[in-house]
Order: structure tokens, then C-alpha cells, then sequence
């Protein structure tokens, strides 16, 4: 098989039509011992795949969730993306421009996006207070001139998320998880971003806060035009934000759909497993059956297939050949030989 | 009593109270907690983060500190009152009687020892038994939650694990004194659906092979809907709702609940906007009159504002707190 049959962007967003476009995008970290105990041990230098040829686009005011076990890739993705990581191969191209790897967070070029954490405690410097933090970049921007300017544009941004004024002057610690993922928006969204990484914004929060988070993220889509890279491990928060959505498994994108028909006919065996062992709350006392076998070694990847040793479809096809990105009708795509060879799970 | 025979039970929570106590301040944590585990049993626990589900499970375990400290209740243990153990009798308990699992399995695991070295360290504190002897138990035990080739995986580092394998050692590590009781806090949330359902399978294992009772702490409900019997749904630091998971998640009585289930975005179900309990959680040491929810209920009455509600048995043996659902006091 040659790279040419490979698709080098899927067809869920057309390339030209996308804001956001990542290409064969590859990221190796050295994990290595040190050199010392490699010397005396005699083991060998050791590298992770985080992140495998990877390729996507999406759509101005889109949104791509991204899926995928702990350890997948996903937040590599988003932070080679958002600059905090420089790729060790493939391009990113945002609003047209080529993406430079210079790393540095708040350079010219990545001036449109920003980026929403997991943890907004630990992404809030505890001894700002919210204002500072909020109104920070608006000043490093140029957004603003004058402090009076920046607080007021503040107290904007605020009301915006769901806060008060007032909390301006308070610091991070005497906020609710909740309270603080709203700041970290206000934060983002300070410096009038184009493309807001979400990287599983609300895993820390319970639902009922966490309904009120992705309630705000979407009205605040709609009015402000944003497009999303939205990463979560639930499904169903994922069905609830995305248009298009892509199933990560080892570095690798395996299968990249409409939101649609990813749910209605996931076509990679392990987006059906996936999709299987969700827990439900309409499944009151049936334990969903768990996905056998172990996520493999990342630093050693099964041949072939990564999926294979999980996968109730695994063939010596599977074993030894590694399945390339095959373009699905309804657009999207999905890498899995079982796929190709028509073979489905009974 | 809450929604289960105290009788019966393996664990009974009775009335707790709960202060956290500074020079500062004196505020209310838990108040008048009652909640009941029968053997074989799994109890889920849930509720807005800081609505007390860890203090209860700290509680429990006897491993309340301060500033936090209780005021009032009891907790028995098979037919023992265990919250006045000595310190020393209450680590021996821990031990052997109780297990537990915390969130982040590494945290648990110490990263410079052998996966084998803490299995069978624990081991032999908690049952004296000799070096051969707990390499085998703890062979055993890796067996018991699945760990593939147990033996050799002996000699391996926590970081040579996956997350939901690192999670099975901490659950085997919690097995090692056979415990009747084990409280799970946030077992799950670490890790991803796939391992996810693994963990939560084992559990429910060991709660109905064991006949162990389980007190699982967790904010996902899916979670709760496959695994528990028995839900207590708590808020502010009271439990609102407790009894059966079928009633309390299918069909949810306290204000409070029904908020909960309805903002769970479900795969297929496709709203625009998920519905959404306004406003925040009350702070401790910031609690409204009355009921606490009532600043955010749509069915708040009058005595509400007022009066805290009592725990009400319903027919169906659900136990809530709400003036709306009993009715007003006479
Ligand atoms: N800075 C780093 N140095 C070395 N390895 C790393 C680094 N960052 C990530 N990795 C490794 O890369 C792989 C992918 O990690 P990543 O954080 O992208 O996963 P993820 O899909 O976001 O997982 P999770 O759902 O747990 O957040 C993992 O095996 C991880 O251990
Ligand atoms: N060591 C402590 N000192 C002071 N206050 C505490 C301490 N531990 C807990 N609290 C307070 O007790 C309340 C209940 O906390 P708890 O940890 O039980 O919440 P939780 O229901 O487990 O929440 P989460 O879902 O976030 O884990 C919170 O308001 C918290 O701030
Ligand atoms: S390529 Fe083979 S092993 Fe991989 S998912 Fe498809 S069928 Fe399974
Ligand atoms: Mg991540
Ligand atoms: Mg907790």
C-alpha cells in the first residue's frame, strides 16, 4: 500500500472548508531511563507514540469531539494543536496559515485559539485574583489599554459565564469546580478566540454542574461562532456537544464519523465495543459486559492492527498488516480490515 | 431507619454529625446522616461535589481528621459500635475488616516497590500468615481481579500496569484482610469507560461472590444504575433520597434527584439544551434555613424556608426529605 491511497484528510470536513486542518500529524515522547541506568541496565532507549498520523479538519463553527481510552492520545492531539507540545511530524494549519511549532503558547499565529482544561484549578494561578487571571490576556493582546478598560471588559466577560462582577475580586480557592470551569471560559474566551480546545472540561465536575457548563459552552458557541475541539471520555456528553466525531485507539484515529451515524452504525469493532460498555441509567442492574482484554503497552504496540489482541474479529490479516484510513460513504472514515473485507460482528 | 433492615445489617450509619472545627469557625459538614449496608449489598452514594459522600466514607473508615470531627451518631459494624474504637483498633479494623479503594490508583501504590512487595507486605500485616504462604495468597488475589498471569506480573512496577489493571491491584490490595465492608471512593473516575466497566464489574463480583457489603461513591449514575441495589442520594450534607436504585433513578421523588437524572446527557436522547438545577450548591458553613435545596427548588413551600424536612418512608420503602413530598408538618 502506498501513502497515496491512504486519505490524507477525511472527508467529513473538505479540507478547504476547514478552519482547523491537522495532517499525518505524529508525536513521539522519549521516555527513556536515564542514561546511567540504561548503561548499566542494558536497556534500550524507549519511545511513546503518543500520537500516530493523525489526520482532520473541522468546520468553522463545528464541533469535533474526540474520543478514546486513557493513555489514547487525545490530549496530545489538543496540546500539539494548542502549541504546548511541538509535533514530531505533520502540519497544523488554522484559518489558513500554517501553524509554526514554536511551542510558545501565546504566539501571533495561535492567537485565535485557545485552550479549556480538565482541572480549572490547576489552570488558574491561585494567587490571581479572577480579574487578574480573566483580564490578562486581554492586556497582553492589546485588547485593552487602560486598567479601567480591562475591568470593565472583565465584568463583561463574567456576566457572560454566568458570574458576577463582584467575583472579579475574589480568588480562585473561594469558587466551586463549577464556578472555576466558568472562569476558565471567561478566561478563554478574553482574547475573542476563533477555535476553543475543550480537553475534557467537565470530567471533573459532577452532571448537574457539569449540564450547566456544556449549556453554557454551546450558547456561547452559537452567539460567538466558535468551532470545537471537544475531548471527553463519555460518550454521551460527546453525543450531546459534537457534530463529527473521532474514535482514538493507541495514537491512531481508527474511525472518524458524523455524529449521526457513529452512534446509529459505529463501523470500527472497537467504537462497538466502546459504545456497548457505556454505562446507562436506563440499564438499572445490567452490568454492562466489560471490554475484554488490556489496553496494550503503548510502548511496544501490538504489529498489525492495534486492536487486534481485543478484537472479536481478528484476523492474521489483522495481526501482521496495519488497516489504512478507508473513506466511508456518508463521509468520515474508518481503518479496520474487517471493515474492507465486509466481515461483522455476529 | 432509611430504606433497609438495621437489623439485618452488616453496616449501620445512625444519625452522624459531622463539624468541621477551626479557630474560626465552627460549620455543619454531615447532619444526621442514617444510611444502612446489608452483606452482599452494593450501596451507591451520590450528589453534587462537597455534599459530604467522602467524609461519610471517611467516617466510616474511621479516618475522619481534623478540623473535620463528629459530634453526634453512631456506626456499628456487624453488631459493633465502631466509631469510639481506639486508633489502633480501628487500623487493625481497616485492615480486616473494612477495605478500601481510592480514586487514583497511584497514590495508592507506592511506584519504587513491586507490585508483588505491596501485595504480599499487606498481606501478611493484616493475617500474620508467612512469606510463602501470602506470595500465594497473593497470587490468589491478582487471579481474583483478572490480572492475566498473575505470577509473573508479581515482580512488576505500578508503571508497567495499564490505569484499570493499577486499579484491580488496589482493589486486590483492599481485599487482602477479607473484608466484609468495602468502601469505594470514586474507584472509577480515573479511568476511561472500557476499564471503567471492568472495575465496577469486579466490585459487583466481590460484593455477590463475597457476600461483602460495597459503598460506592460516585458521581456518574450510569455507574450507580448498573451497579448499586440501593442509591443515597445526598445534598449539603444531609442524604435527601434513599432506597431502592430502580425508584430513586427511574423514578425520583426528592427535588433534588429529579434535577439530578434529568441533566444526565444520554447517548440517542438529542435535547438542546440538557435541564439544568439553577444556582450552586450552598457552602458549608453557609447553609439557608429549613431545607437546604429550598434557595434552588421550583417546589418550595412556605415551612420550607423554615424547617428542615424529616426523612420520610415512602410506601415503595424510598426514604426522602422534603416537605413537598410528606407533606407540611401538622
Ligand atoms: N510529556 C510526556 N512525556 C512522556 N509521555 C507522555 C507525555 N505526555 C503524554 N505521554 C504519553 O503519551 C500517551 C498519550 O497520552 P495523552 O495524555 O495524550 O492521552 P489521553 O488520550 O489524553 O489520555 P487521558 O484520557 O488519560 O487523558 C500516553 O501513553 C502518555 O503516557
Ligand atoms: N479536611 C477538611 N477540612 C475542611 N473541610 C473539609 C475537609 N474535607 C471535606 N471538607 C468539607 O466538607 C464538605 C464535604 O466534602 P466531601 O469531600 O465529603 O464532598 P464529596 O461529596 O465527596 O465531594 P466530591 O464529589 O467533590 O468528592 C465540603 O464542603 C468540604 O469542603
Ligand atoms: S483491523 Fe482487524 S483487529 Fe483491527 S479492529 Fe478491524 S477487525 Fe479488529
Ligand atoms: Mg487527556
Ligand atoms: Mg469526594
Amino acid at each position: 500500500m502506498s501513502a497515496h491511497t491512504r486519505a490524507e484528510t477525511p472527508a467529513v470536513t473538505p479540507p478547504d472548508e476547514a478552519l482547523v486542518v491537522v495532517r499525518n500529524l505524529t508525536k513521539t515522547f522519549d521516555v527513556s531511563a536515564p542514561l546511567v541506568t540504561r548503561v548499566v541496565e542494558r536497556r534500550p532507549r524507549q519511545m511513546i507514540k503518543a500520537v500516530a498520523d493523525v489526520s482532520f479538519g473541522i468546520a468553522r463553527g463545528r464541533t469535533l469531539g474526540l474520543v478514546g481510552e486513557s493513555g489514547c492520545g487525545k490530549s496530545t492531539v489538543a496540546r500539539c494543536l494548542a502549541g504546548l507540545v511541538a509535533p514530531s511530524e505533520g502540519e497544523l494549519n488554522f484559518a489558513g496559515h500554517v501553524l509554526e511549532v514554536s511551542g510558545a503558547w501565546d504566539s501571533g499565529s495561535r492567537r485565535g485559539i485557545q485552550m479549556i482544561f480538565q482541572d480549572p484549578y490547576a489552570s488558574l494561578n491561585p494567587r490571581w485574583r479572577v480579574e487578574r487571571s480573566v483580564g490578562d490576556p486581554l492586556l497582553a493582546f492589546g485588547i485593552v489599554e487602560t486598567r479601567a478598560e480591562m475591568r470593565r471588559h472583565v465584568a463583561g466577560l463574567l456576566e457572560e459565564v454566568g458570574l458576577a462582577e463582584s467575583d472579579g475580586r475574589r480568588y480562585p480557592h473561594e469558587f466551586s469546580g463549577g464556578q472555576r470551569q466558568r472562569i476558565a471560559i471567561a478566561r478563554a474566551l478574553a482574547s475573542n478566540p476563533e477555535f476553543l480546545i475543550c480537553d475534557e472540561p467537565t470530567s471533573a465536575l459532577d452532571v448537574s454542574v457539569q449540564a450547566q457548563i456544556l449549556n453554557l459552552m454551546r450558547r456561547l458557541q452559537r452567539e460567538h461562532h466558535l468551532t470545537f475541539l471537544f475531548i471527553s471520555h463519555n460518550l454521551a456528553v460527546i453525543d450531546h456537544m459534537a457534530d463529527d466525531v473521532g474514535v482514538m485507539y493507541l495514537g491512531r484515529l481508527v474511525e472518524l464519523q458524523p455524529k449521526d451515524a457513529l452512534f446509529s452504525a459505529p463501523r470500527h469493532p472497537y467504537t462497538q465495543l466502546l459504545i456497548k460498555t457505556v454505562p446507562n441509567v436506563d440499564a438499572i442492574g445490567r452490568t454492562s459486559a466489560p471490554l475484554s482484554g488490556e489496553v496494550p503497552n503503548p510502548m511496544d504496540p501490538p504489529s498489525g492492527c492495534a486492536f487486534h489482541p481485543r478484537c472479536p474479529l481478528a484476523t492474521d490479516r489483522c495481526r501482521n498488516e496495519r488497516p489504512l484510513p478507508l473513506p466511508l460513504a456518508g463521509g468520515g472514515q474508518v481503518a479496520c480490515h474487517a471493515v474492507e473485507d465486509h466481515r461483522t460482528l455476529t | 431507619m432509611s430504606g433497609g433492615d438495621s437489623d439485618a445489617a452488616l453496616l449501620s450509619i445512625r444519625g452522624l454529625r459531622v463539624e468541621m472545627q477551626s479557630d474560626a469557625q465552627t460549620a455543619t459538614v454531615l447532619n444526621d446522616v442514617s444510611i444502612s449496608v446489608s452483606p452482599g449489598e452494593v450501596l451507591g452514594l451520590v450528589g453534587e461535589s462537597g455534599a459530604g459522600k467522602s467524609v461519610t466514607g471517611a467516617a466510616v473508615i474511621g479516618l475522619l481528621e481534623p478540623p473535620l470531627c463528629k459530634t453526634a451518631g453512631e456506626i456499628w459494624f456487624e453488631g459493633r459500635r465502631i466509631d469510639t474504637l481506639s486508633p489502633r483498633d480501628m487500623r487493625r479494623l481497616r485492615g480486616a475488616g473494612i477495605g478500601m479503594v481510592f480514586q487514583d490508583p497511584l497514590t495508592a501504590l507506592n511506584p519504587v516497590f513491586t507490585i508483588g512487595r505491596q501485595l504480599i507486605e499487606t498481606i501478611r500485616e493484616h493475617t500474620g500468615m508467612g512469606h510463602g504462604a501470602a506470595t500465594e495468597r497473593a497470587v490468589e488475589l491478582l487471579d481474583e481481579v483478572g490480572i492475566p498471569a498473575a505470577r509473573d506480573r508479581l515482580r512488576s512496577y505500578p508503571h508497567e500496569f495499564s490505569g484499570g489493571m493499577r486499579q484491580r491491584v488496589v482493589v486486590a490490595l483492599a481485599l487482602a484482610g477479607h473484608p466484609r465492608l468495602i468502601v469505594a471512593d470514586e474507584p472509577t473516575t480515573a479511568l476511561d469507560v472500557s476499564i471503567q466497566a471492568q472495575v465496577i464489574a469486579l466490585l459487583v463480583r466481590i460484593a455477590r461472590e463475597l457476600n461483602a457489603g460495597v459503598i460506592l461513591i460516585t458521581h456518574d449514575m450510569g455507574v450507580i444504575a448498573e451497579a448499586a441495589d440501593r442509591v443515597a442520594v445526598m445534598y449539603a450534607g444531609r442524604v435527601v433520597e434513599i432506597g431502592p436504585v430502580a425508584e430513586v433513578l427511574g423514578s425520583p421523588r426528592h427535588p433534588y434527584s429529579q434535577g439530578l437524572v434529568s441533566s444526565i446527557p444520554n447517548i440517542g436522547t438529542r435535547v438542546d439544551i440538557l435541564p439544568q438545577i439553577p444556582g450552586v450548591m450552598p457552602r458549608v458553613g453557609a447553609l439557608p434555613e429549613g431545607c437546604a435545596f429550598h434557595p434552588r427548588c421550583q417546589k418550595c413551600l412556605p415551612v420550607c424556608t423554615q424547617t428542615p424536612p424529616d426523612q420520610h418512608i415512602l410506601a415503595n420503602g424510598v426514604g426522602v426529605a422534603c416537605w413537598a413530598v410528606s407533606g407540611p408538618p401538622q
